[in-house]
């Protein structure tokens, strides 16, 4: 596998957006306990894993996903 | 060849000093003795030597004129900058250790201290910088002494890089330090074979200040030292200590000597007796970069191999320190050494200098520095610098000696090929990094006196950039924090990632995760590639150090980087081009250097590895891999209880962006594996996860993987693709209760509103195994029924113990039975009073004795025929537990539109009080019909948050009050639903018994009428049934028959068919059904009004009443009949 090398844009990559894998450096509270950290708990995990029609873009990805696996096969 | 002095800056012993390259007066300063070694003229100025100084010019005094010291003390000063007062007789020791009063066959200064001592003395001893008193025994020297073929007369060597080295010591200077640096070789000619086996530099450093020796020794013929190092067979037990990660790290008995001679403790011979064992490490722990990387031994990478060692001995034996460093396949090299050299900088300059001079003059090895070099030609490479430093410089068999300043950081790390005779085992260790605790107060912190000339250009650079680099961790990204204000990834690309229908390479198309790592960039040529381990180096350059990281930390990355930005390109047809280049590689890479070694910042999947976080905490991951082994292609149909795994388990990878971690889904998740809804690219978040196979810290780069991350279907959700990876900061949001699987797993959180408390009951554990459960009276009659009977047992059992034991006696001892004797006299007298008047005290004291004694032994003989009677009526402890059960039902949010399914349960727990809503965490399902899921809450584990009202306005209301039903409106309520009613009891049937269990009916009135045939009103039956274990005494009813007549309340009956032919309300009193006579408590107060009304009407209504009487027993008798 290779690719040629491109040519290195005006802007880093790392400067435009922040990553999701660039991680927050925090203690780690399992107790929850303190309300003021926006600890909501009524909002609650709807999303069921045998509910395909959920509110959000899980199976519209998953569609996708299983469509492009498809062509691929 | 070079030659080193220390001057006095200010001439006057204030405490500077600087270092001279003394070059260019090699022939006439140095070679000028019979045999070519070095001696120098001490300059007339004083200064402040060091104690190796001292110790040298002690020993070259003597040598030179017999041993007159100089006149007044020396004096020399610390790392730490403290003056320390040399003694007269610490030089005299000095002098007996390394005097060599005929002068004869003394190599040079750096061998001068194990050269030639007296093997006829017991012992020799020296004082370290620090004061201490190091002795030596005579056979370590004369080890020593041996090894390094310096035995007299012996002038043939065992060692080729040893071998010349025949200088008289023309010494003829006290005050001034020796840092000769020349070159081993036979009459001052380079010995090629020397210089081409030449793998491993030894570094020797004093502990306080005084010496440093940088040698480099030949490991070439490692072989021929391998017998005499064999002969030594003392090698004690390994030395176990724990981390602070709770690791159990074990040291070899002469890996701990080593360290201590790092140390400076004066355990020197048996050091010296110990040295040289080929098969002993020197520390037992080894970074697994280093071991587990073999690539980069076999690569001969001089970056991967870098080590350093030191050691305080001042004979320092090359055996001793050389041994776990060397590499008989002259493939080590050292570019790394002196990772942190606080030492001055004009030291360094002026070690670069002499290397440099010497590379003039030697046909040293390069090939540490052209590795390097082939894919960076700067000149002021920090890994230049370093080779230069400390890989050439040793290299070209120079020894150099430094005084002054504190010592260089030492690092136990060691890249080890084995020799020769492969007597060096690597050792697998899974620590990743393992920093030795006693090398770091020796960091750069202490002030070095030696001050910085700038004398030298390039190599100056090269030190000076090297040695600012290791005096702290130097920053590789400037893009850690951030500077500029950016965007989440979210708000940057707006919409979720899609397939486009553009054109997308297929070469980008192909990088996946699995393969992500072997990517490489190539040039517009297409001839060179840029991969993994080019990025390395890349990464060196900037600054990073291959301490911290190897070649799989790096490979391990590319491979996350690699695979995110060709997503980007892929998913984001705008990026196309922009982001999977070398540059941004790069940058991530330094960023992610720049997090973890500088800052310290641990991702998500390395902390629960490494033990620093529990991997129940709620974290987000990406679906990376999907392990389908042939065996787990088709899940299993049947799903276990309790979320239990079983062998159709499927196996993920995940990762959190930086390091990946294997994962075992529960059947519910392997289901929707198959189903596709689990893929790869998917963020999924995990909570309440454990870990399996996991005893210790370990490496998220240690393969084979070991641990494994177990997920449930309770405690596992899908993410949002835009749910940032690793812990998540605030709590997440609870499960809803309509989600909760039964068989998926402990329930981390979940939310439910309280809607019925039901009364207590007590489940009694049998002894066949076997448990029942009981109601709060039952377990009342039962509980008194069973102390009847067991006050019954006991009474038969003491007096049976009474009447068997009237004669009873002790025996044995004497004591008894003087006692005894006494007691029978008293007991025969007719009068005791006066026999005891007669007693003598001891007489009497006996008898008390006796009679107390007596009594224990009867108590606990009685106890025991007791406990034996209490066993035979089969009335043995009884094991009861008392628990509650609620009835909860699942909130829902006002504004939830979705389908609701299974919003009811029971939970068994305590406590909690009804219409209340709770957060409820560590709930574990237990089982489920179509419609109820009944939890277990249990004991600590589960916690139970109570909602604010606040909290639950956000909810639709859950709970209905408690009410009485009248008869009337018996008929609004469902089939198999609970009510409460408080009824006129007409009749209480007879307990019968059927296959599983005795029942018994009562049939009741409330007074109400209802409609029974065409405007014919009657009065309203109903009939409930009570069942109960057939276990229970014969005697016991649940429904005592003197309850006829009285108006009682009844709660948490379960309505059933109605029996139509009687016109009769059925209903089931069950487990949690309850009845009561007193309204008054505040759980049964809604049905005193009814009660009262009940009351109230049958007070006034005897002739109804025996009519309806009538009317049961007619209808018991249809029945019978």
């Amino acid at each position: 596998m290779a690719t040629e090398t491109k040519p290195a844009t005006e802007e880093a990559k790392m400067d435009l957006f922040e990553d999701d894998d660039e991680f927050e450096e925090f203690e780690i509270n399992e107790e929850w306990e303190d309300k003021e950290e926006g600890n909501d708990v009524t909002q609650q995990w709807e999303d069921d894993w045998d509910d395909d029609d959920v509110n959000d873009d899980f199976s519209l990805q998953l569609r996708r996903e299983l469509d492009s696996n498809a062509e691929k096969n | 060849m070079s030659a080193w002095q220390i001057l006095s800056d200010d001439g006057g012993g204030g405490g500077d000093y600087r270092w001279e390259l003394r070059g260019g007066h090699t022939g006439a300063a140095i070679e000028n003795g019979p045999n070519g070694a070095p001696t120098e003229q001490r300059p007339s100025s004083s200064h402040l030597p060091s104690m190796s100084d001292l110790l040298l010019q002690g020993c070259s005094k003597l040598l030179e004129n017999g041993g007159v010291a100089s006149q007044s003390l020396p004096m020399f000063r610390t790392g730490s900058g403290k003056s320390v007062a040399l003694k007269q007789s610490s030089i005299a020791k000095a002098l007996s250790v390394l005097g060599d009063e005929d002068g004869d066959d003394f190599p040079d200064p750096g061998q001068a201290p194990v050269r030639d001592f007296r093997p006829d003395r017991s012992s020799f001893l020296f004082q370290t910088g620090s004061g201490k008193v190091v002795s030596v025994s005579p056979t370590g020297m004369e080890r020593a002494k041996t090894l390094l073929g310096l035995e007299e007369g012996t002038d043939q060597c065992d060692f080729t890089g040893l071998r010349s080295a025949r200088r008289p010591p023309i010494i003829n200077t006290t005050s001034r330090c020796q840092l000769a640096s020349h070159l081993d070789r036979e009459e001052g000619s380079a010995h090629p074979d020397a210089l081409h086996s030449v793998s491993a530099p030894s570094i020797s450093f004093t502990r306080g200040t005084s010496l440093v020796e940088t040698k480099l020794k030949d490991s070439g013929n490692c072989s021929d030292m391998q017998p005499k190092m064999c002969d030594i067979p003392s090698k004690p037990a390994p030395i176990k200590f724990q981390t602070a990660g709770g690791r159990s790290i074990s040291i070899s008995g002469d890996a701990l000597k080593r360290a201590r001679s790092l140390l400076g403790d004066p355990e020197l011979g048996d050091f010296l007796n110990n040295e040289g064992n080929f098969d002993s490490r020197p520390f037992s722990f080894l970074k697994e970069r280093e071991t587990g990387d073999d690539s980069s031994n076999k690569e001969n990478n001089p970056l991967m191999s870098s080590l350093c060692q030191g050691t305080l001995k001042r004979n320092h034996m090359s055996n001793g320190f050389i041994t776990p460093l060397r590499s008989s396949s002259n493939k080590a090299c050292y570019s790394n050494a002196l990772e942190k050299p606080s030492f001055g900088d004009n030291l360094i300059n002026k070690f670069d200098a002499a290397a440099c001079d010497g590379t003039d003059r030697s046909n040293f090895d390069v090939a540490c520095l052209q590795k390097p070099l082939t894919t960076t030609s700067h000149s002021s490479s920090p890994v230049v610098g370093k080779s230069l430093s400390n890989g050439v410089g040793p290299r070209v068999n120079t020894h150099v000696r430094l005084s002054g300043g504190s010592l260089v950081d030492i690092s136990n790390r060691i890249d080890i090929t084995c020799s020769g005779s492969g007597k060096v085992e690597m050792r697998r260790l899974k620590k990743a990094s393992f920093v030795s605790p006693f090398k770091r107060p020796r960091s750069s912190s202490s002030s070095s006196p030696l001050k910085s000339d700038s004398l030298f250009s390039s190599s100056a650079v090269l030190s000076t950039s090297l040695a600012k680099q290791s005096l702290h961790k130097g920053k590789v990204s400037s893009r850690y924090p951030s500077q500029i204000p950016r965007v989440y990834v979210s708000e940057y690309f707006v919409g979720p990632p899609r397939e486009h229908n553009m054109h997308i390479p297929d070469q980008l198309r192909r990088i996946k995760p699995d393969n992500a790592h072997k990517f490489v960039f190539t040039d517009e040529s297409g001839l060179n590639c840029i991969g993994a381990e080019a990025f390395l180096h890349m990464l060196v350059q900037s600054g990073a150090s291959t301490q911290h990281i190897s070649k799989g930390w790096v490979t391990n990355h590319y491979r996350w980087i690699i695979w995110k930005l060709a997503s980007y390109e892929r998913y984001y047809p705008a990026t196309t081009g922009k982001f999977l280049t070398s540059t941004n590689v790069l940058e991530e890479l330094k960023y992610r250097y720049e997090r973890e070694i500088n800052h310290g910042h641990h991702s998500a999947i390395k902390r629960i590895l490494e033990g620093d976080a529990s991997p129940a905490a709620m974290l987000v991951l990406c679906v990376s891999a999907i392990h389908a082994n042939d065996n787990l292609r088709t899940p299993s149909s049947t799903t276990p209880l309790n979320g239990t795994l079983n062998n159709n388990a499927m196996r993920l990878e995940l990762t959190d962006g930086w390091y990946s971690v294997d994962a075992l889904l529960d059947d519910f998740l392997s289901k929707h594996l198959m189903e596709k809804k689990v893929y790869i690219g998917q963020k999924i978040r995990i909570w309440g996860a454990r870990l399996c196979g996991w005893a210790a810290p370990v490496s998220p780069l240690e393969e084979p993987r070991t641990v494994t991350l177990l997920l449930h279907a309770n405690g596992t959700y899908r993410a949002h693709w835009a749910d940032r990876l690793g812990f998540c900061k605030k709590a997440g949001a609870p499960l809803a209760f309509r989600c909760i699987k039964s068989n998926g797993g402990p329930i981390p959180m979940t939310l439910v509103g309280v809607t019925r408390i039901y009364p207590i009951l007590y489940r009694e554990r049998l002894s066949s195994g076997d448990s029942i459960v009981r109601s709060e009276r039952m377990e009342m009659k039962i509980r008194q029924l069973y102390n009847q009977r067991s006050s019954l047992v006991i009474d038969g059992a003491v007096s049976e113990f009474q009447q068997s034991t009237r004669d009873f006696h002790l025996s044995n001892d004497g004591n008894s039975e003087e006692g005894a004797k006494i007691s029978n006299l008293l007991e025969m007298s007719a009068e005791p009073e006066v026999l005891m008047a007669e007693m003598s005290p001891e007489q009497l004291n006996t008898f008390a004795a006796y009679r107390s004694k007596l009594e224990v032994t009867r108590q606990s003989d009685m106890e025991k025929s007791i406990k034996k009677a209490l066993q035979d009526a089969g009335l043995t402890e009884r094991e009861v537990t008392a628990f509650m059960r609620v009835r909860v039902v699942g909130l829902k949010r006002k504004t939830y539109h979705g389908k609701t399914s299974q919003e009811e349960g029971f939970v068994t727990i305590w406590n909690p009080t009804e219409k209340q809503a709770y957060a409820i965490s560590g709930l574990v399902p237990a089982k489920s019909n179509s419609d109820t899921i009944y939890l277990q809450a249990r004991g600590p584990t589960t916690k139970w948050q109570r909602l604010s009202s606040q909290e639950v306005e956000n909810f639709e209301p859950f709970f209905s009050p408690r009410k009485a039903i009248s008869l009337l409106n018996l008929g609004e309520i469902p089939l198999s639903s609970e009510f409460d009613i408080a009824a006129f009891i007409l009749y209480v049937g007879e307990v019968y018994t059927t296959a599983h269990q005795k029942k018994q009916w009562i049939f009741v009135t409330d007074g109400s009428k209802v409609e029974m045939q065409a405007g014919k009103y009657d009065t309203s039956l109903l009939a409930i049934s009570f069942s109960f274990p057939p276990i229970d005494d014969d005697s016991f009813v649940p429904i005592n028959y003197n309850l006829a007549g009285s108006t009682v309340g009844f709660c948490n009956l379960i309505k059933r068919a109605k029996d139509q032919m009687n016109h009769l309300w059925v209903a089931e009193a069950t487990e949690n059904s309850n009845y009561f006579l007193s309204f008054d408590p505040p759980s049964y107060c809604h049905v005193k009004e009814a009660a009262l009304s009940t009351h109230r009407w049958a007070k006034v209504s005897e002739l109804i009443i025996d009519e309806l009487k009538e009317r049961v027993l007619s209808i018991i008798g249809g029945c019978k009949s």
